[in-house]
């Protein structure tokens, strides 16, 4: 039997190896006419990869800026309230601005009239507060910060008239109403109003419930962005690529969900949320399937927790219940054989 | 000029992109390109087709560097090409057969003195066979490839591998045997 089995592959190797065919007439004609046309759109889909790059680059850097614009922008504000609370008692002892008030700092002093500032606020922030002053008549290099800050608002002052700025109104309200919860209030009012962040960007991992055919658990990664529309309720959109892996079957999806979350319930730590919306699911590539399967559409309800780490960091979880539409494919895959599947999303918010 | 300096002009031009280049490889390689199109697809329309596309991706892409024999990496294109279609057209579908109940491999049938099987009868039997084993056959007998880098191409097991080559052999055999009792009966 072996004899026969190496006969038959030794009479196709040796006979077929060096085959050949005539392709039919005007072949060639047909291939170079395509030529052209080919390398043009090559050339055209190169042009759009690289835009498509030079977009995300464009975009991952302007976030990346705007983050950074963002915070350092947070530690002038803080700075800026911390000078203001020290002007109030440099001008309730009525010194000379031009003089230097490094010396005549005294952190108890100046974490008393903040303490009665944030009374209706969490007294963990108000230790923060404290403990960022202390530091401040510590170091050196902050009090040089501040010690400018306070020449510039003693010049507004001099040049302003009683009735012709709100500032400057504000400004001797708390010169005026000098120990008082009020007064310190006030003082802080001078700094620009903080606008409240609307816009998030959140990156999160998806797993799917794992199945009991041969079909793995679902995986893939997201990363949306999450406008605010009231305090209660948001939207969020993004790109969303999922993974399915089978015995002999790889699928990658590449989707855009579009879903609304709103608030349940909200604490300074955490927040509880609902989240429904839907799913456009392309498959982008495919190993033993289709690469021509039709659009999975697909929606989704579920829950969602926040923790959050500071102001502009935050953990979520999202476990949701997603139903798959069927999208006509005769393929089967995850998707097919589990109709409503449970996923988990946990994922990083930043809010800016 | 040699053999050799040829094919590096030929290789030079249409790293260019000369037409000349370009016709002189498809008029020196299209006849050998086209009957390995036609043993992985069994028809040769879609060979055509097949055929058609890889030399354009050859053409718009050469991305030859002298790793291998300019045969040997058309071939390699070609292949991929011809797999990747029967991937797409879900092909490897009928690769279930019962493993355990596989046949012998027939004895041949002697050649009668005056026979001699031609290269287009020897493409047509493997254009019969079905589409999974015709690929396994393929890889195995003229890519020299293992069952194992043959699972891995094709997404299936190794085992699976083993059995459809059997099967193939077997279905090639037959199909050989018969051909000749046909042939001694009609003389």
């Amino acid at each position: 039997m072996k004899k026969n089995n190496n006969d038959i592959t030794e009479l196709f190797r040796s006979q077929l190896e060096h085959a050949e065919l005539t392709p039919r007439e005007g072949f060639w004609e047909n291939i170079n006419n395509d030529i052209l046309p080919t390398l043009k759109k090559r050339r055209r889909i190169l042009l759009y990869r690289i835009s498509a790059a030079a977009s995300v680059l464009l975009i991952l850097g302007s976030a990346s800026a705007a983050f950074l614009y963002l915070s350092s922008n947070k530690d002038v504000k803080q700075t800026v309230a911390k000078a203001n609370i020290v002007s109030k008692n440099i001008l309730n002892k009525n010194i000379n601005p031009q003089e230097s008030i490094v010396a005549k700092i005294n952190p108890k002093e100046l974490a008393c009239p903040l303490k009665s500032r944030i009374n209706n606020s969490s007294k963990k922030r108000a230790q923060k507060h404290s403990n960022n002053i202390q530091d401040l008549s510590e170091d050196n290099d902050s009090t040089v910060t501040v010690t400018m800050h306070l020449s510039i608002s003693y010049n507004e002052r001099n040049n302003y008239d009683n009735n012709q700025s709100n500032r400057y109104n504000i400004w001797q309200t708390s010169t005026s109403a000098e120990g008082s919860s009020e007064s310190t209030d006030n003082t802080v009012n001078l700094l620009p109003e903080k606008k409240n962040s609307t816009w998030s960007a959140k990156a999160a991992f998806n797993i799917g419930l794992p199945s009991k055919n041969n079909f793995d658990s679902p995986i893939g990664g997201s990363l949306t962005f999450e406008k605010k529309l009231s305090n209660w309720l948001a939207i969020e959109s993004g790109v969303l690529y999922s993974y399915l892996h089978s015995e002999g079957q790889t699928l990658h999806y590449l989707g855009v969900p579009v879903k609304a979350n709103a608030t349940l319930a909200q604490s300074s730590d955490v927040d509880l949320y609902a989240t429904a919306g839907g799913i456009a699911d392309k498959c982008i590539s495919s190993n033993g399937g289709s690469s021509s399967e039709p659009i999975q559409l697909a929606t989704f309800a579920g829950l969602g927790l926040r923790y959050h780490l500071n102001k502009l960091l935050s953990l979520y979880v999202e476990p949701t219940m997603t139903h798959y539409f069927n999208n006509g494919s005769d393929y089967t895959s995850f998707r097919t054989k589990r109709k409503n599947d449970l996923n988990l999303q946990c994922g990083l918010c930043i809010t800016y | 000029m040699t053999v050799l300096d040829k094919e590096k002009q030929l290789i030079e031009g249409c790293r260019e992109g000369l037409d000349s280049a370009r016709k002189e490889l498809y008029i020196t390689y299209s006849k050998q390109l086209l009957a390995i199109c036609y043993r992985y697809t069994g028809d040769i329309e879609v060979a055509h087709d097949i055929l058609h596309d890889a030399f354009i991706k050859i053409f718009t892409h050469f991305t030859y560097r002298g790793e291998s024999t300019l045969m040997t990496w058309l071939t390699k294109i070609m292949t991929a090409q011809a797999i990747d279609y029967l991937r797409k057209q879900k092909k490897f579908s009928n690769f279930i057969i019962n493993e355990e109940e596989l046949p012998d491999i027939p004895d041949i049938i002697e050649a009668p003195s005056n026979e001699v099987l031609s290269e287009k009868q020897l493409l047509d039997f493997i254009s019969e066979l079905p589409d999974g084993c015709r690929t396994v056959f393929n890889l195995f007998v003229f890519e020299h490839k293992s069952h194992k880098e043959i699972a891995k191409i094709l997404n299936i097991k190794e085992h699976s591998s083993t059995s459809q080559l059997h099967y193939a052999k077997c279905l090639l055999v037959n199909r050989i045997n018969e051909y000749r009792k046909d042939e001694e009966k009609q003389q």
